[in-house]
């Protein structure tokens, strides 16, 4: 479902990663649009059982994104993925806050919405 | 000291605000910093470390349970072990490649220790990718792989915990300190805004206190303003009104409200002056030319509201108001001062034309009484002449004496007249003053002795022989006060005592003290003696007679010559009369060298005195001994002129008044005999000066006349005019024959001096009048055998008024006349008065001519009565 939506690609650096990245996916807003969900909070769950709740009002235009590729090619277990919610962190200052850091969760696995 | 105290406190101000403006700067960088280090803090370069690396140990123990669990069961499901396997790869993956964990490396053990984990993960990767099969025999070397895993593990888990809590602390450290920087900055800072408040408090206080002072001083200004009795007017620039005070409301009689704001022009500006006003007005705003501000006090006119024009004294003061120049004026109305000086003037103007006017009388009286009695006496002289009985000869001499003392009182008169008008010119040559005393006292002793008085003189104290005066002044006082003493003194002793009192400013100071032995004068009338026309109780009649003026005019001559004089006097015992003068010292060096000179310039000459006085006749001698001149006394006329006729002298002195011959019959005896002497210059020695004296004299065959006292500079040049030949031995026929000029300019000049221009006026009309009535009388009288006597004495009478005027041709001509007619020569009188009426002509034509302007004017004016 994810690969049907219209996808984004920008590059930025992370904390976590050597050098610049290109990541693709589709936006947290695009993709709560489709579902047609309005408010709320998310709580996304990772393979590791990391979890982390982030309002739905942070999905905003040039925002997160659900990334499905890492440098052009899709992302194993072992390289954090399948899925990655990520955020432009070179894009925005707001972005590199350790809210975001802890919001941005890799090996996703589910993603629930909570009222 | 105020401009010192704002040094003071712009310097204060500088300091504070130097200290401000570095705080605010320390501040400002120091937040900046603050604010750096708040960015720093809002962006996180790291998410949860400790998590992440106590999550790196959770997840191997996970991988090792899951481990551990595959082992036990044979059939156990091996995709737990793959998933945990893959999730710890993922976490040692992000603890590699990381930044954050860059520093796991750079410790050795847990660089050792995560190569460890890595190798582990990289050897096991192919069994966990593989089938079931090939993983499930291998579970148990993974499992002791696993556990032997456990300390690296662990060192990664400690070995961030401890760098990052470090870090963490170094952080913390950085924030506290830049947070100490800045309270420290914000002490100063705060410390410096709380001494510009402090400070803005003391300068708000001291204008507080200044502003006050201003008002006060402005409050006094405007109580000396309103009570100022001077009006004071303010305005500005374009002659507005802004201010006017209480004087000058009852001034100009104006009401303060109502002019305020008026033009200045239009209320105290008189009509004829507003032109003027504005102008100067404008072009002081124009150009800033300024002709009454600042300039001191000037005289104007200002317009009181009743129309009426009145002086001002005025001065005016420009201040500046902000930008705007303001005037302020000062007028005092000064008509009552005008007025009173005015009236001071037309006083003085009076008193002065009244003085003027008596002066003028006086010296017109004078002149007018001269004249009469100059023909008096001459005539009185001719009577002399004739045989007299001893009756006659008696009255004649007794009326001589009178006649000849009038004449001096007249004179006085004169003199004083002169004094009073300032007309006498004083000299200022070296002067001897011991000789010049001794002289005086010469001149005198023969009067002295006949009243039986001794005569003497002498220095008290150090002489003082040479000084600058003017010796005839001089001789002029001592002669007065000497004159005085032997006229009040009797069988007395009569003394001059010289003394330099003092020394004043480089001049001596010297007294001379006439004293006496006389009656002396009462202490009531001494204050007043030197006062004009006083003169002394006459009850001794002849001896007290007098004008009054003589001590008058020695009064006067001691003042023009800076003195003072006195008197002090014991009735019965004698009176001293003194005098000081200021002299300055003349070296003697100066006489020396004139008398050399004298006697390298003058020829030496052989000269004969006939003087029967022996004092005068050494005096004389020693004088002319001095400038190398050979001298011959004769002690008597009859001497001299046996002397005359032996030898050519180059000089006669011929003393007139001696015994058995006197001067005037030795001089005829020598001129008309044969003797070697008989064309030699004979100058007469007198002390009797009238004027037809000396033309009696030149008639004798006299060439010139030395008054007595004789005074050495006046011998001096006498005698070497003789040398020069400008005197040379003339005969009076000679004398006669020789071409008299028509107007002796010079005589005319003095007697116009003496007498004053309107005064000298008149006499000159008088002269004409006189002159032309005696001419035709003498032209027809000679004719028609009229009296010779008569002719004589008329032609004697007009030649001296010629004599006055310097008509020199007229004067000698009718002294011929008057020769002739006395000698009862009538065809020489007839060719002497044949030539009369032409000289008369040409005598008042060149007067006329010489007389100014404003004389003629005062001729066409109706004779004085």
């Amino acid at each position: 479902m994810l690969r049907q939506l219209e996808p984004v690609t920008f590059r930025t650096e992370t904390i976590w990663t050597e050098g610049e990245q290109v990541f693709t996916g589709v936006p947290l807003k695009t993709l709560l649009e489709t579902l047609g969900v309005k408010g709320g909070t998310l709580s996304a769950k990772a393979a590791n059982d990391y979890a982390v709740d982030m309002p739905v009002s942070d999905a905003l235009q040039d925002g997160p994104i659900v990334a499905y590729e890492l440098n052009g090619k899709e992302m194993s277990l072992r390289n954090k993925g399948p899925l990655w919610i990520v955020y432009p962190y070179d894009r925005n200052r707001a972005f590199r806050t350790e809210v975001i850091y802890a919001r941005s969760i890799w090996q996703l696995d589910r993603i629930e919405i909570v009222e | 000291m105020n401009f010192r105290r704002g040094r003071i406190q712009r310097s204060g101000v500088i300091v504070l605000a130097s200290v401000v403006m570095v705080s605010l700067a320390a501040t400002a960088f120091f937040f900046r910093e603050m604010v750096a280090e708040i960015k720093q803090l809002e962006t996180a370069k790291s998410d949860n470390i400790q998590w992440t690396l106590s999550q790196v140990e959770v997840e191997f123990l996970e991988l090792k349970a899951e481990i551990d669990q595959a082992t036990e069961a044979e059939d156990a499901d091996l995709d737990n072990v793959r998933r945990q396997y893959d999730i710890f790869y993922s976490r040692i993956g992000i603890v590699s490649s990381s930044a954050t964990y860059s520093i796991l490396k750079q410790n050795s053990d847990s660089s050792q220790a995560l190569a460890n984990v890595r190798a582990f993960l990289r050897e096991n990767s192919v069994y966990i990718d593989g089938p079931d099969a090939e993983l499930r025999p291998v579970l148990h070397d993974l499992q002791n792989e696993a556990e032997g895993l456990s300390s690296s593990i662990r060192t990664i888990a400690t070995a961030g915990l401890t760098h990052f809590a470090r870090q963490s602390d170094n952080e913390r450290q950085k924030i506290s300190d830049t947070l100490r920087h800045l309270a420290v900055v914000m002490a100063v800072l705060v410390t410096a805004l709380l001494a510009t408040a402090v400070y803005s408090n003391a300068v708000d206080k001291s204008n507080l206190r200044r502003q006050k002072e201003v008002l006060q001083t402005a409050e006094r200004f405007q109580t000396v303003i309103s009570t100022s009795l001077d009006a004071v007017i303010v305005s500005d620039i374009w002659g507005k009104i802004l201010e006017f005070n209480e004087a000058a409301e009852e001034i100009f009689g104006v009401r303060r409200k109502d002019v305020v704001g008026a033009d200045l022009a239009e209320v105290i500006v008189p009509a004829h002056l507003r032109e003027a006003h504005n102008n100067g007005l404008l072009r002081m705003r124009e150009k800033g030319e300024r002709r009454f501000v600042g300039k001191g006090r000037t005289k104007l006119e200002a317009l009181r509201a009743n129309g009426e024009v009145f002086p001002v004294e005025l001065a005016v003061q420009s201040a500046w108001q902000g930008k705007e120049e303001i005037f302020i004026a000062f007028l005092r109305d000064i008509s009552s001062v005008v007025e009173a000086e005015q009236r001071l003037i037309e006083a003085r103007d009076k008193a002065l034309a009244s003085e003027k006017a008596k002066a003028n009388f006086l010296a017109v009286m004078s002149h007018e009484i001269r004249t009469p009695l100059n023909g008096l006496l001459g005539n009185l002289t001719l009577l002399g002449d004739t045989p007299l009985n001893h009756k006659q000869r008696v009255y004649y001499e007794n009326m001589n004496i009178s006649g000849r003392l009038l004449m001096s009182h007249v004179n006085n008169v004169l003199e004083i007249t002169k004094y009073e008008a300032d007309k006498l010119p004083f000299k200022s040559k070296p002067v001897n003053l011991s000789a010049l005393i001794q002289d005086v006292v010469d001149a005198q002793s023969g009067r002295a002795e006949k009243d039986s008085n001794l005569l003497e003189w002498g220095w008290v104290g150090e002489p003082l022989h040479w000084v600058l005066s003017d010796p005839s002044r001089l001789q002029q006082i001592l002669l007065n006060l000497l004159g005085n003493a032997i006229k009040f003194t009797d069988h007395g002793r009569i003394s001059i005592e010289c003394e330099v009192v003092d020394r004043i400013d480089g001049d001596d100071i010297v007294e001379f003290r006439v004293s006496d032995t006389g009656i002396g004068i009462p202490k009531e009338d001494i204050c007043r003696i030197f006062e004009d026309f006083v003169t002394r109780d006459s009850s001794f009649d002849r001896t007290a007679e007098g004008t009054g003026l003589g001590l008058g005019i020695a009064r006067r001559i001691v003042q023009a010559l800076g003195g003072e004089i006195g008197a002090r006097s014991t009735p019965g015992e004698g009176s001293t009369f003194w005098f000081r003068l200021p002299l300055k010292a003349s070296s003697a060096k100066l006489d020396t060298k004139t008398l050399n000179e004298a006697r390298e310039n003058t020829k030496q000459l052989d000269i004969l005195v006939v003087e029967d006085n022996e004092i005068n006749r050494q005096l004389v001698r020693e004088m002319l001994e001095q400038d190398g001149h050979r001298i011959t006394e004769a002690v008597d006329g009859r001497t001299g002129i046996d002397l005359a006729s032996k030898k050519a002298f180059d000089l006669i002195l011929m003393d007139i008044s001696m015994p058995v011959i006197d001067g005037r019959q030795a001089t005829r005896e020598i001129r008309s005999g044969q003797g070697a002497s008989r064309a030699t210059p004979i100058v007469a020695l007198t002390a009797n000066v009238a004027p037809e004296q000396v033309a009696d004299f030149r008639k004798d065959g006299m060439n010139d006349v030395q008054t007595k006292p004789l005074m050495r500079n006046e011998l001096r040049s006498m005698v070497a005019r003789i040398s020069d030949g400008r005197l040379a031995g003339i005969h009076p026929q000679e004398d006669a024959a020789e071409e008299p000029i028509l107007l002796d300019t010079e005589q005319q000049k003095q007697a116009r001096e003496a007498v004053g221009e309107e005064a000298f006026a008149r006499l000159l009309e008088r002269f004409c009048l006189e002159g032309d009535a005696t001419v035709s009388w003498l032209e027809s009288g000679t004719r028609k055998t009229g009296d010779m006597t008569e002719i004589a004495a008329q032609s004697h009478k007009l030649a001296g008024s010629a004599a006055v005027f310097g008509a020199q041709s007229l004067r000698t001509n009718l002294l011929q006349l008057e020769c002739a007619a006395r000698d009862g020569d009538r065809d020489a009188a007839i060719a002497a008065v044949s030539s009369l009426p032409k000289i008369w002509n040409e005598t008042q034509t060149g007067l006329s001519a010489q007389i100014n302007p404003a004389a003629d004017q005062r001729r066409r004016r109706p004779a004085h009565e």
